[in-house]
């Protein structure tokens, strides 16, 4: 048993590392076109710095759009991440081993795209530190009953903790991959980020408790991250957005549309690096089984937003629900929306479906596009229609909106693409470190039977 | 002349056994290297739990407090305003950056703790000069031990001690650098 | 972006009329030329820097002077205020006088002297155009309508020099129906007077006093008089054709076709003649010559018959006014109407036609013959544009049978392009004039700055071909003046002659200068056939057209006028009243009549009147009269590089004057229009936002509009406001519509205009707006005109979302928006409920060429990514506060005024210190129609408004 048990430690370890090793010219070309769209995306960037966000279709009434639309739901791609990597942690439901590396990494660069959407969507944005308190020379300071100085705190923290959290969980892996490079010059890189861990107990000991507290401290921080996003709504006294429903609501939202993307990206990677062996359809079926949850508390929200609309009794409130969204300009996003999260997650009742990876695969694809809808849906649809009938007009994306959202998807997968090539892209000491715990209890399950 | 020995065992199982032998011969200073954290080799090793949550909750604190005070200093103190009618004297209002704040400290704080109570950020380490140590990351399990201590048994007898408890390799491990 | 950011001249040609104007500065108050520059360093005399200066001037339009005091910063003119002791303006500016200040810089501006050998001097052109006269055939001048004492002694001494030429008085708009329709009545040209402070009932038939009119600034002011709820409140009757701002306040409306208007007229007439208690006696016959050819639809009967019912309960105080473009019988009806109710005399008088021949002069029709003939030497424009304003005519083609052609043009329009010679016209600004406002008064056009270019008046034109006159226009003016005070009280000594001139100019209108009120005794006889010809013929033409044709009303542009202001950016943007159209006109119809065509608003449509046709995007206007298509003048210039090219289409294409029965063939050609919309759709009065009721019930069952102006019930502690409150109230009651406010507001404040494309993008960055709202049927509409301006919320949303503090509330209690603070997230407009936050997009500072002299330097150009909005004009508080600290005392009542406050003609709008128990503003704030829109949210509105009370007869109470 011991052999066989370090034989397969062994094996797996070589198997997990070797994605580093093997750069196939697959990811030549990927790392070619995104590259591509990111230059793209900077290049449109630039553009604006330079114009001005005239060049977008903003307007008043509709002020903000596509930015803050893009910039809430990179952030609620986010905390799928945090939520396997956290949450389930502390949940102790060991399988989250297989897919927390992924999501972690999601959660980073999702939340990258997030940081650039609210600078660049500022009029003015090389004043954007002007939301932090430094020492003014004229004493004027952040006015902290705003909700967007919130914001700022908290997804500077959100970004800052996953950091952390992903780079600790990163530690013995990397001294892994040291230790298994072919080349001496490789060794070095991975040995000077690896920062000379050599999986001493007396290390362990520390780490253990750190990451425990790591990932205590991020489970109400994915909680308030989202709720205060929310609040950038929930605070203004739009009819649509003035709603008490909003924190609970964004956050079922943020972590139903992050597991839509962790599936997105986990079926094809585990295809290309034939990881059938460690995400098991198991997994995948759990994934699956917590978007039918989350999905169901989404539809929750949606359904009491529109009750809690009509039972409010106030016009505005009931034009915004049953008016503006069902038949007002753009109405088309309410419905995609209807349709994707609600509709089309309910097919994950059947186990068929969970186990069939393609349609799985889509089907996430399908509700990444309805949340990014219901994000549309809540910003514009809420602003094209408002209280004064007199000054309303629609909305109409620029060229320039659907580039930005098309670059910074690029930039996305561009950085995820660094990881798959770079790092172990499972988190392979915790699944040797599981494996061999399944293997003991199933011993002693032998035993107490025999 | 070594310090110190490293030896390599198969699994954890093996090299827990040797801990406990270990300690009935009165060797003490005992570390493990493993590819990953295994209950076994900490309950052998029996180390006392860290105490990083202090230096955390302190961090945390600290970030709070900080936090909350500079609101209320800036805000409704220095440069108090007239905005939109309300008081600049508005407690709910500095909650949300208030535990932002305090998370952040107290993360930061857990990550550079464990660095430093872990001994690690360093490019180099006598155990990497152990040939073979590069398996403790993959799938061996190293049990390290200082000598020369007062009463610990003379060094052939603890590599005898070591072979015979199923190390399969047992090496010299000089503290000093190379 | 539009080309409307790009800086159209070079920064050194900036530098140059900077100087200049800076530098000739002193002599905007003093009389004779100085060739002299001096360095800023010594200050001209009477101008302090930073300290604004301003000037009596009369801004003359078709002839007819309003009298407006100019605002100049070191030099510059930069904006324009009524003059309030002038009986033409009484302290208000229309939209025209607002927007005349941006013309001055405009970049479209011909430039100097312009012969057929291309760029030359003015004084060449002067000179070979005096020898033109002199020699061939005799000349032709076409000129303005003018009303000018000084023309008036050059035109007769040029005649007397060049025998034989001929003098046009052309203008799209003017004609002289009214004086032909006196002539009729009363034996001899007048000039009808309405005074609306007498007038307890007006019956307003296609006249849109309010807005319309030479007088219309005084009409406003005097009707608004009367029109504050209670027993004293006047009641208001309007038929019109279109809607327009007499019609948003008229109490009863009906909309007629031009035809209609006739029968109207003649019906309402019949039944008065019918009363037996006409103390006048109305010619025999007439009752014969009114009888209707049909009988009148039933709606408009009823309107005629409450109407004469409350006309005749109100005799001595009833008036009937008769817009002074509808047809002579219209006319003929109303001078007969208004002395059957004993009008002449109270709210109606008359005096002598205030313009020089008023019948126009030589016949411009002739003009075309004549050219043919080869009988045309020199032909002049001067101030007019006929091959844009009277395509009719097709002069474009025969200018060449001309011996030569000459125009003097202020911009490059399709006239001067057509003509040999040009020269550049003189801004009012810029020259010397004087001229008679609508009611006889004599006023004169000062000049505050040198002309920015070389450029002529047109007196200063003519004067040179009459010779023997001076050559400046100061002192042309100043001699008639002598002689005319020399008539007046003997030979003045000079001493006295220069003090009552000095007086006179800064005053900017002349010691008894009014026109002597006449009592015409009534001669109808020659009425009555005239009308009854009228009126068959009418009837005849309008049973004549039928099938899918419409009557054609051509009506003046409300944003334009006839075309004159083309160039003007300011009034291009300006959204239209009632359809907030900006950048273009279109063809007006109902929506039985769009129903009618299957078409809706933004189709273009074919409109065919005989030979001529055009095409026109449709806009659907609820209480246009059905049967009938309304086209406003002013639009489709066709000058490549000017900014009104391919603006709208041009009315007059269709070769139809203004006022003339025409009919058109509607057809479409299914193809769309972009049409710039600031308001899409029309909605309906809400009760949060608007509040619209009839007298009577407002009068037996007050609302309690109080109620939810009281405090919310709130968490946090209310914030105490103490000492100076600023505060505004708005009267619905009072508001047309006009925009002059809107204007005004864009003068003070330098607010950029955007262009078409970013208007459709919904961009516009007025900080006062207009919302139209709708009350009643969609056929029958009630309009509330509501102008939505930053509320100044006490609770203000704006603030508490501002991550940067850069909107915050004053110890005064403004809402302050530092645009230098301001990062631009756009939060602050969200969260305003009233949506009157603009964001600069793009980096609008840039102005046109020159127009950036136009700027008031007491207010900051925003630059690109920041929000802006309404500041109750805090440029002026704050002056006015130094002023008083400097004096040592504290602020007078009413000593701020703000620029929308200052030129609205009705006095719609009142503003002031919540703790100054006198004002005007806080009297209004306590009746108890008072309501602040969107209460409910508990912003607390600084600015409130007064609900819109309708003196409607009682049956239609509570409809």
């Amino acid at each position: 048993m011991t052999a066989s048990a370090r034989e397969a430690d062994a094996a797996l370890t070589d198997q997990l590392v070797a994605t580093v090793w093997s750069g196939s010219r697959y990811f030549k070309l990927g790392f070619l076109l995104l590259g591509a769209g990111s230059l793209g995306f900077a290049a449109l960037i630039a553009y604006t710095f330079e114009v001005g966000i005239g060049l977008w279709g903003n307007n008043i009434p509709v002020a903000w759009a596509f930015a803050i639309v893009n910039f809430v739901f990179w952030i609620g791609i986010g905390h799928a991440g945090t939520f396997i990597s956290a949450i389930l942690y502390l949940l102790e439901q060991r399988w989250r081993a297989t897919v927390n590396r992924f999501s972690e990494a999601m959660t980073l660069f999702a939340v990258a795209q997030a940081l650039l959407f609210p600078v660049l969507h500022l009029g003015r944005p090389w004043f954007a530190y002007w939301l932090l308190p430094y020492p003014a020379r004229m004493h004027v300071w952040p006015q902290v009953k705003s909700p967007l100085p919130w914001d700022f705190a908290a997804i500077f923290t959100y970004g800052t903790v996953s950091l952390l959290f992903f780079y600790l969980g990163l530690l013995p892996d990397l001294a892994s991959t040291r230790d298994r490079a072919p080349e001496r010059w490789r060794r070095r890189i991975y040995g000077i980020f690896a920062l000379g861990w050599r999986g001493s107990e007396d290390a362990w000991r520390h780490y253990r408790l750190a990451y425990l507290l790591l990932a205590g401290l991020a489970t109400p921080l994915v909680i308030s991250v989202h709720s205060i996003v929310s609040a950038d709504f929930a605070v203004g006294l739009t009819p649509g957005w003035h709603s008490t429903i909003f924190p609970p609501f964004f956050v079922a939202g943020a972590i139903f549309s992050g597991f839509a993307m962790v599936l997105s990206l986990i079926i094809p990677a585990r295809k290309v690096f034939r990881l059938e062996n460690v995400i098991t359809p198991r997994h995948v079926d759990a994934c699956a089984k917590l978007l039918l949850v989350t999905g169901l508390c989404v539809a929750y929200g949606y359904a009491i937003e529109f009750f809690v609309a009509w039972y409010s009794g106030d016009e505005f409130e009931i034009e915004q629900f049953f008016v503006t969204r069902p038949t007002g300009p753009n109405s088309w996003a309410f419905y995609l929306m209807l349709c994707c999260n609600v509709v089309v997650p309910q097919l994950l009742w059947s186990r068929r479906l969970r186990t069939n990876l393609k349609l799985l695969w889509l089907l996430s694809l399908l509700i990444n596009v309805g949340m990014w809808c219901e994000r549309f849906v809540i910003v514009v649809l809420g602003l094209e229609r408002e209280y004064l009938r007199a000054d309303q007009a629609a909305y109409t994306p620029s060229w320039v909106d659907l580039g930005l959202l098309s670059g910074s998807v690029c930039f996305f997968l561009f950085l995820f693409l660094g990881f798959l090539r770079f790092l172990p892209i499972v988190a392979l000491s915790e699944v040797k470190e599981t494996r061999r715990h399944l293997a003991r209890a199933r011993a002693e399950g032998a035993a107490a039977g025999g | 002349m070594a310090d110190a020995l490293i030896a390599e065992f198969g699994d954890d199982a093996a090299l827990a056994r040797a801990v406990e032998r270990l300690h009935e011969l009165g060797v003490r200073g005992l570390d493990a290297h493993t590819p990953y954290s295994t209950e076994v080799v900490r309950d052998a090793l029996a180390a006392p739990p860290s105490r990083l949550s202090l230096a955390v909750l302190a961090g945390g604190a600290t970030g709070a407090s900080a936090a909350y005070g500079l609101e209320w200093l800036l805000v409704a103190h220095l440069y108090p305003l007239n905005v939109g009618g309300r008081s600049p004297q508005l407690p709910l209002a500095f909650v949300p950056i208030t535990f932002e704040m305090g998370v952040l400290f107290a993360a930061t704080t857990a990550f550079v703790a464990a660095l430093v109570t872990g001994r690690l950020v360093r490019l180099w380490d006598p155990v990497f000069e152990v040939d073979g140590f590069e398996h403790a990351s993959r799938d061996t399990f190293w049990l390290a031990l200082e000598l020369g201590a007062a009463n610990t048994p003379p060094e052939e007898r603890l590599r005898a001690e070591l072979t015979e408890l199923g190390a399969t390799r047992v090496s010299d491990l000089s503290r000093g650098t190379p | 972006m539009t080309e409307l950011f790009e800086l159209h001249l070079r920064r050194r040609d900036l530098g140059r009329l900077v100087a200049a104007s800076v530098a000739l500065s002193g002599l905007a108050a003093c009389a004779e030329r100085r060739e002299k520059i001096y360095p800023y360093a010594r200050r001209p005399p009477g101008v302090v820097p930073g300290v604004a200066t301003h000037y009596a001037t009369s801004v003359v339009r078709d002839g007819f002077a309003v009298g407006v005091l100019a605002e100049s910063h070191e030099g510059r003119p930069t904006k324009i205020e009524g003059n309030p002791e002038h009986p033409a303006s009484l302290g208000a500016a229309g939209v025209f006088e607002q927007a005349s200040v941006l013309d001055l810089y405009d970049p479209a501006r011909v430039g100097g002297a312009r012969g057929p050998a291309g760029l030359t001097s003015r004084e060449a052109i002067e000179r070979d155009l005096a020898a033109a006269c002199a020699k061939g055939p005799p000349p032709w001048f076409v000129l303005e309508p003018s009303s000018s004492p000084s023309l008036e002694r050059v035109l007769a001494a040029l005649r007397r020099r060049l025998p034989g030429a001929r003098v046009s008085f052309h203008a799209p708009l003017a004609n002289a129906t009214r004086y032909a329709a006196s002539e009729l009545v009363y034996g001899r040209a007048l000039e009808p007077q309405y005074h609306f402070e007498q007038a307890s009932v007006v019956l307003a038939l296609g006249a849109d006093f309010l807005d319309g009119m030479p007088m219309s600034l005084r009409h406003a002011r005097d009707f608004a008089g009367r029109r504050e709820p209670g027993p004293a409140m006047s009641r208001v009757y309007a038929a019109e054709t279109s809607l327009t701002p007499t019609g948003t306040l008229a109490d009863h409306r009906l909309g007629v076709a031009p035809s209609e208007l006739e029968r109207v007229a003649a019906a309402v007439l019949a039944e008065l003649a019918t009363m037996s208690e006409t103390r006048v006696s109305l010619p025999d016959g007439l009752q014969a010559a009114l009888a209707p050819a049909a009988p009148l639809p039933e709606a408009h009967a009823a309107f005629v018959r409450s109407v004469v019912r409350a006309l005749v309960g109100a005799r001595g105080s009833a008036l009937v006014v008769a817009g002074p473009e509808t047809p002579k019988s219209v006319q003929v009806c109303a001078l007969l109407a208004n002395a059957a109710l004993d009008a002449p005399g109270r709210a109606l008088t008359f005096v002598r036609p205030v313009l020089l021949e008023p019948d126009g002069g030589a016949p411009l029709a002739e003009l075309p013959d004549a050219l043919r003939a080869g009988a045309v030497g020199a032909l002049v424009f001067a101030g007019t544009n006929p091959i844009y304003s009277a395509p009719e005519l097709e002069l474009g083609a025969l200018l060449g049978r001309a011996a030569s052609t000459w125009c003097l043009a202020h911009v490059e329009h399709e006239t001067a392009r057509a003509c040999g010679s040009v020269l550049a016209e003189s801004h009012y600004l810029e020259s010397w004039g004087d001229a008679r406002a609508g009611d006889g008064t004599l006023s004169f056009v000062q000049p505050l700055i040198e002309p920015l270019k070389p450029s002529v008046s047109v007196l200063e034109l003519l004067a040179g071909l009459a010779s023997d006159f001076p050559a400046s226009g100061h002192d042309i003016v100043r001699e008639t003046e002598h002689e005319r005070l020399a008539l007046g009280l003997g030979k003045p000594k000079i001493a006295d002659f220069e003090a009552a001139w000095e007086r006179e100019i800064q005053r900017g209108f002349a010691d008894r200068g009014a026109a002597p009120s006449l009592s015409p005794v009534l001669v109808a006889e020659r009425a009555v056939p005239a009308l009854a010809s009228a009126l068959a013929a009418s009837h005849a033409g309008s049973r004549a057209s039928g099938g899918q044709d419409l009557e054609l009303h051509l009506a003046r542009s409300p944003t334009l006028y006839d075309g004159r202001f083309s160039e003007n950016a300011w009034l291009l943007e300006l959204p239209h009243p009632l359809t907030k159209q900006s950048w273009g006109n279109a063809a007006l119809v109902s929506p039985r009549t769009a129903g009618a065509l299957g078409r809706r608003t933004g189709d273009v449509v074919e409109l065919r009147a005989g030979p001529r046709r055009l095409e026109a995007p449709l806009v659907v206007l609820p209480g246009h009269a059905d049967g009938a298509v309304t086209l406003e003048l002013g639009f489709g210039h066709a000058i490549s590089e000017n900014l009104s090219n391919g603006v709208g289409v041009n009315a007059l294409g269709l070769g139809v004057a203004p006022g003339a029965a025409a009919h058109v063939a509607v057809r479409a050609t299914g193809t769309k229009a972009e049409l710039a919309l600031t308001e899409e759709h029309w909605t309906l009065a809400d009760d949060e936002v608007v509040h619209e009721l009839t007298l009577r019930d407002y009068t037996q069952n007050p609302p309690h509009f109080a109620q939810n102006l009281a405090a919310q019930p709130t968490l946090l502690e209310p914030f105490e406001y103490a000492g100076t409150q600023w505060a505004m109230t708005i009267d619905l009651s009072r508001c047309s519509g006009c925009n002059a406010c809107v204007v005004a507001c864009q003068a003070e404040n330098n607010t950029p205009v955007v262009g078409k494309d970013l208007v459709r993008q919904s961009r516009e960055m007025y900080w006062l707006r207009i919302d139209r709202y709708l009350a009643g049927s969609a056929d029958e509409p009630r309009i509330v005109q509501q102008p939505m301006l930053c509320q100044h919320c006490e609770k203000a949303p704006c603030e508490y979302v501002c991550p940067v503090n850069a909107t915050v509330h004053s110890p005064d209690g403004l809402n302050e928006m530092v645009y230098n603070r301001c990062i631009g997230t756009r939060f602050c407009s969200n969260n305003c409920p009233y949506k009157v936050r603009r964001f600069n997009w793009f980096d609008f500072s840039e102005a046109r060429g020159a127009t950036v002299l136009q700027r008031n330097p007491d207010v900051t150009v925003r630059e690109r990514g920041v929000m802006e909005k309404c500041t109750y004009c805090v440029q002026r508080i704050r002056r006015a506060e130094i002023a008083a600290r400097r004096e040592r005392r504290g602020l007078r009542p009413g000593e701020v005024v703000t620029a929308c406050q200052q030129t609205c003609p009705t006095g719609a709008i009142a503003f002031g210190s919540l703790d100054d128990e006198s004002s005007e503003m806080l009297r209004r704030r306590r009746e108890a129609r008072t309501f602040a829109a969107l209460a409910d949210l508990g912003t607390r509105p600084r600015t409130r408004y007064l609900a819109k009370i309708r003196n409607a007869e009682h049956e239609e109470a509570g409809s």
